[in-house]
């Protein structure tokens, strides 16, 4: 018996249990396709689970996480956490799933949901991530909001001097990544305005390239942040991160507007970190593997202009969410839902071609 | 004959005048180093600079200067530049700076 | 002389105008120097230097050491090809001195000497002469073989690149190869007609010119060879070939103490017979880290200021790494001449510096380190708190002299040959320095070392931290445990080949760890592709360039790539999937916390006495 034959061809394999993992399996099984979500870690959630509030409206990360997994569970797509797929390998139509030398999963249809990484902060040095302890990124920042690690300054501190960074490692060919983030611009103002909720009496700067607020009310909480929270922004890069007086940092910077040098001491740094691609698809006559990323490696490639999510080369192999290039939620969802239609059509198209 | 004074005076016209072509010692900058268009004024080049501390010399602006064609103004800023080559090492455009600066730089007559 | 000899004027027009447009040439080269020599030059002359200048004539421009200590084959193909002509040209001379009687003949007759006298076999010395010219031959046409397989297949020969030449030099490279072959065969013919000849040439003629139909054939082939040996002497002068003399008279000239022009001047005293005497025997685009993307190599930059066209860009787009400097078999100061052409493209430019402060730290007390972290040192703020842990570690008591500002070094201007505009940077670092009590004055950045050493003249030693690091740990004032990291060390091309600095770092490093072998390293590593060295190499061909240096340095079982330099530390990092780190963060990591603890105590201890 050969093995293609335990393939059972309608059955699609997600990669990935985050928002876009989630979200195409929610699809796709209300559509009446058996799903099966396989994911590296213990639980579902991907870089949802370590959000403490979504921009714009600051809605709780954990309510919305939340309410997808009550919809996986109500749907009873079967999990395979803690699985991790390392290539797939094309048997007749299908796929099989293997992690090193073991088969994992047969499915007909795959879909990669395996997201984005974050750029390593430590690449930066200049910026003094991982040396000075008052050096965040942005998702360490996230983890302060939901306490799971301390204020980097001491609760003496009533009225912190803090800066955010934008575009650390993206819209950078020295860091191999040329692209735009396109969300820590309006993540920063969030957090921005989180911290001078937590602190009223805090001094926040932004110090930004180009604030690229194109989502839907994004540049409302823009202007609130300006108006109502006081938040600073100032156009142009910094230079380095220095030890300063006492536990603060000394940062110089340019302000590009004023055309002059700027100095300041600050009690917390924020390094917005881009979006990089998780990994790399070698891709082979019949077997794809999913390799570390390196040096200058972009997002998984689609095909043409029309297609949503079916990756280049590959027939039975799609792509959903942020593993294609940075995205946000919203649009995470609703490339999900459009993936999910073209794997639905191509699984029609199959049994026509069958039937005839 | 004495100019009539009317009592009030113009200002002269700051506008930059688009239309007219680039001066051709700006085109032979350009040229020499085309890098120097990739250029987007982020001010990275500035913040790293040890010159900018104590001069007007900040790359980016000069660049600026050098497309509204400033010739004299960016040549005599471009002197303070000790072409140490930090800012090209951060620049996430990668502009050759040290080579544009140069260019930049020659773009006055050397003083006696 | 009884035979027609006519077919000799063509080989004696073309010496003669060969030799005229050298002396002319040299004579122009040399103008200065003959108007006004130098009384240190006159004095070099009559010494043993010109003793010392002739063996290296010998060592290097007919047995080609140095090309063969590099590339044994590649040295045995010029090796073979210039001693054996040297050889035939000797020998030539005391054959016909040896059977006239008399040692002056006109140039040819040793040239053509077979054709006159083909039976010259009178004793031992005759046969010895004959057999002699015969090996002599045999050599020549050896290396001639070997240089047509190196055009085929280069890799026989050991090299990856080989020049590409231009029209003059292919036509000059035609009749330089049919020059040998030529004279076998029509040796043969003679010794094939008349009977004698030695091992090869006699051989060839009794086994296939016997024939008296042949006869007709001897006078054309010594034409022959006499038409490309005179064609190839008429566009010598022209081509690439010029470096066999030029070589030469290089040699005796540095020898008698002449050295290089700071400023670019290509025709004249030293520079125009450095520029002339490259050979271009690729030795420097074998080892060029960027010659899959650019054919800005030594050897094309000299082609390209002797043609006097299109050196400008070339010049500038090099990356100074010093690689093919170190390569070069005949030395050329090749630096030094590709710093002189970028002072004259960037000649207008201008610098104002008057801006820069004058006034460093103030110590009062006498410091053990003046630490100089450079301008990229600013960008490497984890080196320098390393470093600085180290030196608590050691009890080395420290001033940070650029801790606030810092004022360029001046060897990125000295890079782009503006050697003037570096010298005022370096007044101003002097002063900051003068105003400084300390023992030593330690860099973290290879390219302040450089500078610092060279052209500072400073009262105080001046040391890399690698070496004042290997110095702690001799004298034990630092202690590390051997532990199981695997390190592959980069070498910078501002410490190795430009400073000679290959131990120290390797010490370190073996001192906490083991390090692994790579296939280029030394004085053979590649360029991190960041050099300063290069002013208008483009960034995705300095990134094509890091790429490369990190599969030398990717080795299996690496675990961490180490470097010594702020700016091959910033370069590789960013590209690399392995950590990069310097020296010094290494060795700051690697410290045992209880022997930390141990050293604390026993400070805490002396401090209490």
């Amino acid at each position: 018996m050969r093995s293609s034959e335990y393939i059972n061809k309608d059955e699609v394999a997600i990669i990935g249990g985050g928002p876009a993992g989630m979200q195409t399996a929610l699809v796709l099984s209300a559509r009446g396709f058996s799903v099966r979500i396989y994911e590296q870690k213990e639980q579902l959630g991907g870089h949802l689970k370590g959000w403490h509030h979504l921009f714009p409206h600051g809605v709780a990360a954990s309510d919305l996480l939340g309410a997808l997994k009550e919809q996986v569970l109500a749907r009873a797509i079967p999990l395979h956490l803690g699985q991790t797929v390392d290539h797939l390998q094309k048997v007749g139509e299908g796929w099989e799933l293997w992690q090193g030398e073991t088969v994992v999963g047969r499915a007909g249809v795959v879909v990669l949901a395996n997201g984005f990484a974050l750029f390593d902060a430590r690449r930066k040095e200049e910026y003094g991530y991982g040396l000075y302890p008052s050096v965040l990124t942005s998702a360490d920042l996230e983890a302060v909001f939901r306490k799971e690690r301390p204020w980097p300054f001491g609760p003496d501190c009533a009225a912190p001097q803090i800066g955010f960074v934008h575009c650390v490692g993206s819209r950078d060919l020295k860091c191999g990544s040329p692209h735009c983030s396109k969300l820590c611009c309006v993540t920063a103002v969030k957090q921005a305005m989180a911290v001078k909720a937590f602190f009223p009496e805090a001094q926040v700067y932004c110090f930004y390239m180009d604030l690229r607020m194109h989502g839907l009310e994004y540049e409302e909480l823009y202007r609130k942040a300006q108006v109502d929270y006081g938040v600073r922004f100032i156009r142009g890069r910094l230079s380095e991160a220095a030890p300063g007086q006492g536990k603060r940092l000394h940062v110089k910077a340019e302000d590009t507007l004023q055309g002059r040098p700027l100095h300041l001491q600050l009690d917390m740094l924020v390094l917005m970190s881009g979006m990089v691609p998780t990994f790399v698809l070698e891709q082979q006559e019949r077997a794809v593997f999913f390799k570390e990323p390196v040096f200058g490696s972009g997002f998984v490639p689609v095909q043409g202009f029309l297609a949503a999510g079916s990756v280049v080369q590959q027939k039975g192999l799609f792509a959903s969410g942020a593993c294609k290039g940075p995205a946000t939620l919203p649009e995470v969802f609703a490339d999900a839902a459009a993936v999910a239609c073209e794997v639905e059509q191509y699984l029609k198209s199959l049994k026509a071609v069958a039937h005839a | 004959m004495p100019k009539p004074d009317f009592g009030f005076s113009f200002a002269p016209n700051r506008a930059l005048e688009l239309s007219v072509p680039l001066l051709p010692e700006v085109q032979a900058v350009l040229e020499a180093e085309p890098s120097i268009r990739a250029c987007m004024a982020c001010g990275q080049c500035a913040a790293v600079c040890t010159a900018g501390v104590f001069t007007p010399l900040a790359f980016y602006r000069l660049v600026l200067q050098l497309w509204a064609g400033e010739v004299e103004v960016v040549g005599q800023r471009a002197q303070h530049c000790m072409l140490c080559g930090k800012c090209q090492m951060t620049c996430p455009r990668g502009v050759n700076i040290r080579n544009a600066l140069l260019l930049m730089a020659a773009l006055l007559p050397p003083k006696p | 002389m009884e035979k027609s000899a006519w077919f000799v004027w063509p080989f004696m027009l073309g010496f003669m105008f060969a030799l005229a447009v050298l002396l002319l040439r040299y004579l122009w080269w040399l103008r200065s120097l003959l108007r006004r020599p130098s009384s240190r030059l006159l004095s070099r002359m009559f010494s043993k230097h010109s003793l010392l200048a002739v063996r290296e004539i010998f060592s290097e421009g007919l047995l080609h050491l140095r090309i063969y200590k590099r590339n044994r084959r590649l040295g045995f193909m010029h090796m073979s090809l210039a001693l054996g002509w040297f050889m035939m040209i000797v020998g030539g001379k005391f054959e016909t001195w040896f059977h006239s009687g008399q040692f002056l003949h006109g140039t040819w007759y040793a040239v053509f000497f077979r054709y006159f006298e083909p039976q010259t076999v009178g004793g031992w010395a005759g046969t010895f002469w004959l057999h002699y010219m015969d090996f002599g031959l045999l050599l020549v046409l050896t290396g001639l073989a070997l240089a047509i397989v190196k055009r085929i297949r280069k890799k026989v020969l050991g090299i990856h690149s080989t020049t590409r030449h231009t029209l003059v030099n292919r036509v000059a490279l035609t009749f330089l190869w049919m020059i040998f072959p030529l004279r076998l065969v029509a040796e043969a013919l003679t010794f094939g007609q008349h009977g004698g000849g030695g091992f090869l040439t006699g051989a060839l003629g009794r086994c296939c010119f016997t024939s008296g139909t042949l006869a007709g054939l001897e006078l054309p082939f010594w034409w022959a060879y006499s038409l490309s040996l005179g064609a190839f002497f008429v566009v010598l002068p022209f081509s690439r070939y010029l470096h066999i003399p030029t070589e030469m008279v290089l040699i005796l000239l540095r020898h008698w103490g002449l050295q290089a022009a700071e400023d670019l001047q290509p025709e004249k005293a030293l520079q125009a017979f450095e520029i002339h005497a490259c050979s271009s025997c690729g030795l420097c685009l074998d080892v060029c880290p960027a010659i899959k993307d650019h054919p800005f190599q030594s050897a094309y930059f000299l082609r390209a200021l002797r043609s006097g066209k299109g050196w400008e860009s070339l010049a500038s787009t090099c990356l100074s790494c010093g690689a093919c400097e170190e390569a070069c078999p005949i030395n050329l100061g090749l630096e030094k001449l590709r710093m002189a052409a970028r002072g004259k493209i960037h000649e207008k430019h201008h610098a104002v510096y008057s801006y820069l402060p004058t006034v460093g730290p103030v110590e009062t007390s006498k410091v053990d380190v003046l630490l100089f972290t450079g301008c990229m040192g600013r960008l490497k703020p984890a080196t320098t708190k390393a470093l600085k842990d180290l030196f608590e570690e050691a009890g080395l008591s420290w001033v940070h002299l650029d801790e606030q500002e810092s004022i360029c070094c001046g060897r990125p201007l000295a890079l782009a040959g503006r050697a003037s505009e570096a010298s005022a940077l370096r007044e101003h670092n002097r002063s900051l320095i003068k105003g400084q009590q300390a023992r030593m004055l330690v860099t973290t950045c290879p390219i302040c070392l450089k500078q610092f050493r060279d052209d500072y003249r400073l009262e105080l030693p001046v040391y890399h931290h690698s070496e004042v690091l290997w110095s702690c740990l001799s004298s034990g004032s630092l202690k590390r445990e051997k532990g199981t990291a695997c390190f592959s060390y980069h070498d910078p091309c501002e410490l190795g080949r430009k400073s000679t600095c290959y131990q120290a770092p390797r010490e370190l490093l073996q001192s906490c760890g083991t390090l692994l072998s790579l296939e280029r390293e030394q004085a053979d590593a590649l360029c991190c592709g960041n050099s300063l060295g290069s002013l208008s190499l483009s960034l995705s061909e300095r990134q094509a360039l890091t790429s490369r240096t990190l599969k030398v340095l990717e080795v299996p079982g690496a675990q961490s790539i180490v470097t010594s330099c702020p700016l091959c530390q910033h370069n590789l990092a960013r590209q690399s999937s392995l950590p990069v780190k310097d020296l010094a963060e290494v060795l700051a990591v690697t410290g045992l916390p209880e022997q930390q603890g141990q050293r604390k105590a026993a400070l805490a201890a002396v401090q209490e006495l």
